[in-house]
């Protein structure tokens, strides 16, 4: 699965969460807070996420993050065995 | 594993059987949630309009679960009820003994018969659902005709260690008296649905321990409102029409937020809303069922009754009309099924005068606050304890004396002790 499948995925969820969100607008460099969501956004957008990936990480990975790009890296590197708590 | 569709159900019998009483014993304390979140460094405004929680209510040092139970369900029970109780089931997590049901206590406590079946269950937040299907159908099934059912649950929070669930839980008793002539709502018997799924999301595996992960168990929760309220619809029969089929809707309340959320789940895949139109249809259709527990916390098994009280009491619905209600307890097992209301029921609820009893309770600071829970602590498992009577000052003269309640006053080599105050 490549970097962009993993966006993909998260910004799903994201649409999912959020209203009138265009997927073709998201621009990784900004937080999900950013597009609108709210705290329990963010955990049905990461935990429905990381869910559908078939991938766990610890929360306390999960609060360092500080943008989308961020959140699809740490996915990423852990779906690829390359991260924390696969 | 079998997934077939039920077989359809005729409609619900006239005969009615269902909540016939409610009573709720919200604990003696209260800590506003303000104070919690500026002590821990968690955001306020999130907590209270996100989650919707404002209070959590707290029990004083001379209270545990049996307390708690037995000082819902008195004010509730009328001579006649008491002479008609044939079954008694206590729902809880946070039991003291793993022998010796917290029903016993309670049984004796409240001058039940001794006649009266009693035992304790455990399901997490479902238990006391589970116990209340269970005592329908012995209602329904006729074996005991003028026998009534009295189904408790009975819980307190172990988390006050500065995490995030912290500002969401709560403690406290619910006592549902269930008969065949309910003044509040007739179960729609037989339509229900069920989802069970095992999970290990949130958990106690030892006294004094509360743990899991809270994020996997509100998945595993919106999972199971799907699950379950199609299993609902397949029992039903008949086509649902989530618009009009039902004139609310409760949902088991870990914290209001995820109620929420639970409602604009079906709303938005039934009705086909926008987030922002499914908000709006919750606010008509569920949000008063949070009047309540926004000022308990989560109370575990009991938030589900807590709620279809605050819905009934302040919601815009009445007699006929019918309720969808979801329960879900971790581990896993989730139900959806439905309610139809009595005409006078919110007069019946009003009679338990729970708003009231929430605004008896005394307000208490942190200091306070950490000084009771850890009074809990010092108690689980101890061979002998006296709970101390001065964390929070003048509250036995203020709440209990001459009241009428059953107090916590220790344990005696593993006996526990309790009196009428």
């Amino acid at each position: 699965m490549t970097r962009e499948d993993v966006l993909a995925v998260v910004v799903k969820h994201l649409a999912n969460a959020v209203d009138g969100l265009d997927p073709a607008t998201v621009d990784p460099t900004r937080s999900l807070k950013e597009y609108g969501a709210n705290s329990l956004d963010i955990v049905e957008v990461v935990s429905g996420a990381m869910r559908e990936l078939k991938v766990k990480v610890p929360r306390a990975e999960l609060n360092k993050l500080t943008n989308i790009d961020g959140l699809v890296s740490l996915l990423h590197d852990t779906k690829s065995g390359a991260g924390v708590g696969a | 594993m079998a997934s077939g569709p039920a077989p359809a159900l005729p409609p619900p019998a006239a005969d009615a059987i269902g909540i016939d009483a409610i009573g709720v014993y919200p604990c003696a304390l209260t800590l506003d949630i303000g104070d919690l979140c500026a002590a821990r460094g968690l955001d306020t405004a999130n907590v209270r309009e996100r989650l919707f929680c404002d209070e959590r209510s707290v029990m004083g040092p001379q209270e545990d679960v049996v307390t708690l139970a037995v000082n819902a369900a008195k004010p509730m029970l009328t001579a006649e009820d008491l002479e008609r109780v044939r079954l008694l089931i206590v729902a809880t997590e946070s039991a003291p003994d793993q022998e010796k049901p917290v029903s016993s206590w309670v049984h004796h406590f409240l001058g039940l018969r001794p006649d009266c079946r009693n035992f304790e269950v455990k399901h997490a937040c479902y238990g006391a659902t589970g116990a209340m299907q269970l005592a329908a159908g012995w209602l329904a099934s006729g074996i005991d005709p003028d026998a009534k059912a009295l189904v408790i649950n009975t819980d307190h929070a172990l988390r006050h260690d500065g995490g995030p669930e912290e500002a969401v839980l709560g403690a406290a008793g619910v006592a549902l008296l269930l008969s065949r002539t309910p003044r509040i709502a007739a179960l729609d018997l037989g339509w229900h649905g069920v989802h069970a799924h095992e999970v290990a999301d949130i958990f106690r595996p030892a006294p004094g321990v509360e743990t899991g992960d809270a994020d996997e168990s509100l998945l595993s929760y919106l999972d199971g409102v799907e699950f379950a309220y199609d299993a609902y619809v397949r029992r039903v029969g008949q086509p649902v029409d989530f618009e009009t089929f039902f004139a609310a809707n409760v949902y088991h309340v870990p914290f209001g937020g995820l109620s929420q959320r639970a409602h604009l789940k079906l709303a938005r895949r039934e009705l086909g809303l926008t987030k922002a139109g499914a908000e709006a249809h919750w606010a008509r259709r569920s949000k008063a069922s949070l009047t309540y527990n926004r000022r308990t916390g989560g109370i575990y098994g009991g938030a589900t009754f807590l709620a279809l009280a605050g819905l009934v009491e302040h919601g815009a619905i009445g007699g006929g009309d019918r309720v969808g209600i979801y329960s879900y307890g971790s581990g896993s097992c989730a139900e959806f099924y439905s309610v139809t209301l009595a005409d006078g029921a919110r007069d019946v609820v009003a009679a338990a005068g729970i708003g009231s009893q929430l605004d008896r309770r005394r307000r208490i600071s942190m200091r306070e606050y950490d000084a009771c829970e850890q009074a809990v602590q010092a108690a689980t498992c101890a061979r002998d304890y006296t709970p101390p009577d001065d964390l929070v000052p003048g509250l036995r003269a203020s709440h209990y004396d001459g009241q009428g309640r059953l107090v916590f006053r220790g344990v005696r080599n593993y006996y526990r002790e309790y009196a009428w105050s």
